[in-house]
């Protein structure tokens, strides 16, 4: 019997050693720590469905020198209850806030220069909750414009276009939202290659301040080809381009934040050829390496109605164009593939692996007068099945949205509106058929309320939107959507 | 050590006030430690005040004691633990085997303290418990175990003692509670297996039951704030969600910190392999129950350690303190066996194999020598409280609070898990104090800045430095090599993203930024005892993140610093808002020459007080008659164990039952019956 207990014993111990040799090869795994706080493209513009606090969003700012009518944000509160924000307006002078309720199913606009006469105001606004979105507009004779804003700073920033030709004029706005200095650096790549010049290298930008930059006073002057990169070595922020077109073939005011990476694949939806049309693809790698990209088209005559086993030559890639290290590529949608004369959509896509920045530029003459559009492309990642317009669309616009079907499955989406009675959805904008990498273009129905837009697809689409320039002038302005991501 | 003091390295706080101080704190119903909170302290406070009795006040004195003297106290209570085996040898080798496990110094050296509080006081325990439950000594004459059970008298000074020492350690280290009850379940199962009758075997668990159960009665009231949800975490800290992964072969060399040449000690095993294999008789008992407390502490802590358990236990070192044990009593028991045993064998395989024993038990004694050469045992030059000094002084900028992020091994002060591998810890000031290792219960202002960790951690606010600020939250520390746990060759790296999105808040400025820590300020923190702005009065009449979130309430004057946090002050003020940024309690008078002005909720969470005129005013905690009450009755408790524990048993009494009383018992003693 003790020989029988002592055996059990002496397994038992056996047993719990075999399993602590076992269990050894274990190993756990790395926990996600605060990885998901990081959201990858958060630099771009893009509104979040999920639980927040509050959102901080960064706009552009706007010129108060350059004559301008006026300037506000629009926050917008789609919710069913009251919303609160805070402005906080940050320039080279201490930064002052201003406190707001935002009604349910409402918009408020706040004026940004506040009496300024001189100097760049940078709307930070800080809404309170999970619900509300904001752009940036300006008044202007010269063209009213819409602007995105963005929630995350960066501390990389570029611009693939930039214009200072003939007397147009480009400021650099340089925003610190944080309460510690940021040193920045800027360089600039024209025709003539690369440049950092000294006076924009370790620039200390105070905290809580913006700063503007012109171009033209730092040796970028008469450049029709103008890319700019923003690095800042300590802290990070936000940087904004104010552009006023005079010549060589541009026309308008333009005002945007930077794009924050450099990526792969750029999605445009509202592009178009025409005998009076120029519209160029400005591609600029900022890496080391060459760079190499085609570029795909999309809308009618091109891939609307094509079945995926068709092919056609207008609907195939482009050749690939070589964008040299640091360079900067022009790119003419004309010379590049033989598209039908109307609107179409593109994707410029890195086939190397080398990252670019594209922006897109149009400029049309229309009757005796022109006008130039610039947009940023939407990257890739950033595709969703529901896209968000916070400042809304004008009653009656024609060909206000261009939505493209990024797939090559069929679909079909939604366009409703928000006003003081909910969400509700637009007459003849319901469950709209999106072929397969097919483009649409829509027109606003004349009796839509002054709220938010919302569009809703049932697979991945790009949203894109032409805006109107206002004081009875020609052409039109092309602004992305803001793409709703889960988190 | 014992010339230069103990670094403040991990657990190893100092004790910053002094003893007056700390019963003053005790008795007052604050709670200081974390957010503050109106809740009786731990009884820990009022230990730590008592034990300096012995030091006549001195308190840098009573902190190096109280780490010096731990594991002398542990090797003492092997010594008398092993008079159950019957012989001196065994008393020496257990000892010596105790002794030669690198856990206490490795837990010296990683500021581990309830580590060593464990390896203290598990001995202790095993060796009341067993003569509780009627473990007599081992005699050469007998057969096998004896059972038996003390007189009335003893046994209830034997209970009382193990009582107090229970109260005593899980006033420190909580985890206790399920250290002591894993050990008594192994012994119950294996004095089963072993041939022990149920009815003794059982009386392990009942023994153990009941004397945690005294052990949570003693630190009644403060026992009473683990009845709550997280109350386990509360008990055994923070998690490491993705495991330790320190491996078995750290784990049997207790590498839980520095010791050179941990690895020889594995040598040390040989002594329960040659238990296991040579012992027989009387001793074999314990023998299995030694080398069970190493087989299933090590499975136990491997399990833990790989985060294969569906909860997690408490850290390494104090698992492997009955690994610690259960070596030296197997070596005690083979120490006895080569003395009595192998003397009276023929000459066959046991000689040879315990002279093996014998020689790796004797490389496995090298290391601790080696380590005990220059006497700091590994503790580090730096550690992390040394570059937190560089904060300033709250006497000059007004009292703050820092809230350290991290990785749960290396924030100092009560670290409280967030998930995610991400824990923190809140410490009044820049450094914490001893009286700051405590984990407090939840409260309203911690809520909060778990909603600020979310915006941080989660990505749903860029304003988390808003969320802090009305709790004054003036730093974020980001430690990273706090020199016990994480060391410039061992680094624990910060949770991933956990810098990055610190640096995207717009209220926080990186002030300092090396391998060891990062520390960010908030640029819209104010004092703990305040005038607020206009804005920030108007602001602290809201609630929730609007009111927080929304306006930038930074700019609040400071009012003079009491010596302790529950301390009075007095100061000259304008007529505005006096904030005080602790829970909302009317605990908190404030009065304004000689007025009392009522307390409001500030900021939905917060203490304020609207001054309309100009006047002086004084602003202190007012303690409630129910506290005070169960502060007597707490003390009351405690004199009458300690008298039970303490006083000796009549000799008329005790002559008559002493010998007794397992029916099949005709001789049996306990060693220690006489002193205790």
């Amino acid at each position: 019997m003790k020989l029988l207990r002592r055996a059990v014993s002496f397994f038992l111990l056996c047993a719990v050693s075999a399993v602590v040799v076992i269990v050894d090869r274990h190993s756990g795994e790395q926990s996600v720590g605060a990885s998901s706080a990081i959201v990858d493209f958060a630099g771009f513009p893009q509104a979040s469905d999920g639980t927040r606090i509050s959102t901080s969003w960064f706009c552009p700012g706007a010129a108060a020198g350059d004559g301008i009518s006026s300037a506000s944000v629009v926050i917008v509160n789609p919710s069913d209850s009251d919303l609160t924000a805070t402005v906080n307006f940050l320039s080279d002078t201490p930064a002052e806030s201003q406190s707001l309720i935002v009604a349910a199913r409402s918009r408020k606009e706040v004026d940004v220069l506040r009496g300024r006469t001189v100097g760049v105001v940078v709307p930070v606004v800080e809404i309170i909750g999970s619900f509300g979105s904001v752009e940036q507009e300006l008044i202007y004779a010269a063209g009213d414009v819409t602007s995105q804003c963005v929630s995350q700073t960066s501390s990389t920033w570029y611009f693939a276009d930039g214009f200072t030709a003939e007397g147009s004029t480009q400021r650099l706005v340089l925003t610190n939202p944080f309460p510690e200095s940021a040193v920045v650096n800027v360089s600039y790549t024209t025709t003539s290659g690369r440049r950092t010049p000294a006076a924009l290298q370790g620039i200390i930008l105070d905290a809580r301040s913006s700063r503007s930059i012109s171009l033209a006073d730092a040796g970028a002057q008469n450049e029709a080809r103008l890319a700019v990169e923003v690095v800042a070595s300590t802290g990070q922020i936000i940087a904004s381009r104010i552009q006023h077109y005079l010549g060589a073939g541009r026309l308008g005011y333009s005002t945007t934040v930077g794009t924050p990476k450099a990526l792969r694949d750029w999605w445009f939806t509202s592009g178009r050829t025409g005998a009076l049309v120029s519209e160029l693809l400005m591609v600029f790698n900022p890496s080391d390496s060459p760079a190499q990209v085609n570029v795909s088209f999309f809308g009618p005559g091109i891939t609307n109605g094509l079945s995926i086993d068709q092919t056609s030559k207008a609907a195939a890639p482009s050749t690939a164009i070589d964008i040299p290290a640091g360079g900067l590529v022009a790119i003419n949608t004309d010379a590049l593939a033989d598209l039908p004369k109307g609107d179409h959509a593109m994707v410029v896509s890195a086939v190397n692996n080398v990252p670019v920045v594209v922006e897109h530029v149009l400029s049309q003459r229309v009757g005796g007068s022109s006008f130039t559009a610039i947009t940023n492309g939407i990257p890739g990642g950033l595709m969703s099945q529901r896209w968000r317009i916070p400042s809304g669309l004008l009653n009656g616009a024609r060909n206000a949205l261009s939505v493209v079907n990024t797939t090559g499955v069929d679909g079909s989406f939604t366009v409703s509106a928000s006003g003081p009675g909910g969400d509700v959805d637009l007459p003849l904008l319901v469950d709209v058929v999106l072929g397969a990498a097919s483009v649409i273009s829509i027109d606003v129905p004349p009796d839509v309320k002054d709220g938010e837009v919302t569009i809703t697809a049932t697979v991945p689409v790009v949203v894109q939107r032409r805006t109107t320039r206002g004081h009875g002038l020609v052409g039109f302005g092309i602004v992305g959507a803001l793409p709703i991501r889960s988190r | 050590m014992l010339l230069n003091g103990v670094v403040a390295v991990g657990q190893m706080s100092p004790v910053t006030a002094s003893m007056g101080e700390l019963v003053r704190s005790y008795a007052s119903g604050w709670w200081a430690a974390g957010f503050g909170q109106v809740s009786a302290a731990p009884t820990g406070i009022a230990i730590l005040a008592t034990s300096a009795l012995t030091t006549f006040g001195n308190m840098g004195l009573l902190h190096t004691l109280l780490v010096v003297m731990l594991p002398v106290a542990g090797w003492l209570g092997v010594w008398r633990f092993a008079s159950v085996l019957g012989t001196r040898a065994a008393r020496i080798a257990a000892t010596a085997a105790y002794a030669a496990v690198p856990l206490p110094y490795a837990a010296i050296s990683s500021g581990r303290w309830g580590a060593l509080l464990m390896y203290a006081t598990l001995p202790w325990m095993v060796h009341l418990s067993r003569m509780l439950v009627g473990h007599a000594d081992l005699d050469e004459e007998l057969s096998e175990e004896l059972m038996a059970v003390a007189p009335n008298a003893l046994w209830r000074k034997w209970f009382a003692s193990l009582a107090l020492l229970m109260g005593a350690v899980i006033a420190f280290e909580p985890s206790v509670v399920v250290v002591v009850p894993l050990v008594a379940l192994i012994f119950t199962v294996v004095s089963v297996v072993h041939g022990t009758q149920v009815k003794w075997a059982i009386r392990w668990v009942i023994v153990t039951a009941a004397v945690v159960v005294s052990g949570v009665v003693l630190n009644l009231p403060w026992a009473g704030t683990y009845i709550r949800s997280g109350w386990w975490e509360a008990l055994t800290g923070a998690p490491v969600e993705s495991g330790r992964n320190i491996g078995l072969i750290g784990l049997a060399t207790f590498n839980v910190g520095g010791f050179v040449l941990s690895s020889v000690t594995v040598a040390l095993y040989a002594v329960v392999i040659g238990s296991v294999l040579l012992v027989h008789g009387v001793r074999s008992g314990w023998v299995m129950r030694g080398a069970s407390l190493v087989a299933f502490g090590l499975a136990v802590a491997i399990l833990d350690d790989s985060a294969l358990l569906p909860v997690h236990l408490p850290e390494p070192a104090v698992l492997l303190v009955p690994v610690a044990f259960g070596i030296a009593i197997c070596a005690g028991a083979m120490g006895a066996a080569l003395v009595v045993d192998l003397r009276r064998a023929r000459f066959g395989w046991r000689q040879p194999i315990s002279a093996l024993v014998a020689v790796a038990f004797a490389i496995g004694l090298v290391p601790v020598s080696v380590n005990a050469l220059n006497g700091s045992w590994s503790q580090p030059s730096l550690a992390l409280p040394q570059l937190l000094a560089q904060l300033p002084d709250v006497k000059t900028s007004g009292e703050y609070r820092t809230m350290f992020i991290g990785d749960t091994r290396v924030l100092p002060g009560a670290p409280l898990n967030f998930g995610w591998g991400i824990s923190y810890s809140v410490v009044n000031s820049g450094a914490p104090t001893m009286e700051e290792m405590w984990e407090t219960p939840p409260t309203r202002a911690r809520d909060n800045a778990v909603a600020a960790l979310y915006g941080i951690v989660r990505g749903q606010t860029a304003r988390a430095g808003r969320l802090l600020a009305p709790l004054s939250v003036r730093f974020i520390v980001v430690p990273i090599i706090d020199g016990g746990q994480s060391t410039r060759s061992d680094p624990i790296t910060a949770p991933l993203g956990l810098i990055d999105s610190l640096s995207r808040q717009l209220d926080l400025r990186r002030l300092y930024a090396s391998p060891d820590l990062v520390i960010f300020e908030n640029a819209s923190w104010v004092p703990m005892r305040s005038m607020l702005t206009a804005s920030g009065a108007a602001s602290s009449q809201l609630a929730g993140a609007t009111s927080m979130i929304a306006t930038d309430i930074s700019g609040a004057t400071p009012l003079p610093t009491p010596t302790r946090p529950e301390g009075i002050i007095e100061a000259d003020v304008e007529p505005g808002t006096v904030h005080l940024a602790v829970p909302f309690s009317t605990h908190w008078k404030l009065t304004l020459d000689g007025n009392k002005i009522e307390a409001r909720p500030a900021f939905g969470l917060t203490n304020a007080y609207d001054i309309t005129n100009a006047g002086r005013i004084r602003l202190g905690f007012e303690s409630s008659l129910i506290h005070s009450l169960s502060v007597l009755l707490q003390f009351a408790a405690w004199c009458v164990v300690a008298f039970f524990a303490l006083a000796r048993p009549k000799r008329r009494a005790r002559a008559r039952t002493s010998i007794s009383s397992a029916l099949d018992a005709p001789v049996m003693k306990f060693v220690s019956e006489d002193s205790l």
